[in-house]
């Protein structure tokens, strides 16, 4: 039978190959912090998981070399520590692009979820 | 709840996040724990109000530290798709493995050729000339390797 805990694990399965790519995608218009890049993410519905996640996904992306971080002082409250796509990260998101619209194309042709 | 008692409840968080990271490398678990800790102190910072109330809800929001440290562990694992760079390397091994096979596998088709030549072909001038001190046995199966005439030592049959 199928429950709904599967359907949980689908949504968060599927959610985790594409979320770094949303992040690129957010630090593509300007460059965002940490908890603001969480809010984000949050209310469009595209974290896997808890706002938590996201560190070790950032940490990921500034080791590949895809983001860059400096420290910017705020009006209220502690530094911030802001994220800023890189070259390497605005290669790694066209690359991206070009390969999700391939593949949901691809996708929606088998299992009949594209747009007549 | 005051200020410090509130500072103690994110210390306590952040410690379980540690202590489930703890077979993480040092500096990632270090890192991980100094990014979650200044998410929360910017996201206090948001609060009109700091209430103990909002603090949980902030670490509600940030999630289990199980969950946390288990994403941080997947990222030790090398992940699929890493870049131009990545993929690069990746080919990069490949080629090199495949070259590896094809050279191994002409260096033995020629060493099985040498090996066949030298039983069909030497024993012909076996008698005559080079193997008259240690003749090579006529009979060895042709595809195993033979061992290669000895080198001809001018005047040594004499």
């Amino acid at each position: 039978m199928y429950r709904m805990t599967e359907t949980l694990g689908l949504a968060s399965s599927l959610r985790r190959g594409t979320l770094e790519f949303c992040v690129l995608a957010l630090l593509d218009d300007h460059p965002r912090y940490g908890v603001g890049l969480a809010q984000e993410l949050g209310a469009a519905g595209a974290l896997a998981t808890t706002e938590g996640t996201l560190y070790p996904l950032l940490s990921r992306l500034r080791r590949s070399g895809w983001v860059a971080t400096s420290w910017q002082e705020s009006p209220a409250g502690p530094p911030r520590r802001y994220y800023t796509l890189t070259r390497d990260g605005h290669a790694a998101l066209e690359h991206f692009r070009a390969e999700w619209v391939a593949f949901r194309d691809a996708v929606d042709l088998i299992v009949g979820t594209e747009i007549r | 709840m005051t200020d410090s008692s509130l500072d103690r409840l994110v210390d306590e968080w952040l410690d379980r996040v540690a202590q489930a990271a703890a077979d993480l490398p040092t500096d990632r678990r270090a890192e991980l724990v100094a990014d979650l800790r200044e998410h929360v102190a910017v996201a206090r910072a948001d609060l009109a109000v700091e209430t103990e109330a909002g603090v949980r809800t902030i670490l509600e929001r940030l999630g289990d530290p199980a969950t946390i440290a288990a994403e941080a562990r997947h990222g030790e694992i090398p992940v699929a798709g890493r870049g131009e760079s990545g993929r690069r390397s990746r080919a990069g091994v490949w080629i090199a493995v495949g070259v590896t096979v094809v050279a191994v596998f002409c260096l033995g088709c020629v060493a099985a050729g040498f090996a066949a030549w030298s039983v069909s072909g030497v024993h012909e001038v076996v008698e005559v000339d080079v193997f008259r001190e240690a003749p090579q046995p006529v009979d060895v199966p042709t595809g195993v390797p033979a061992p290669r005439p000895a080198p001809v030592t001018p005047g040594a049959d004499r």
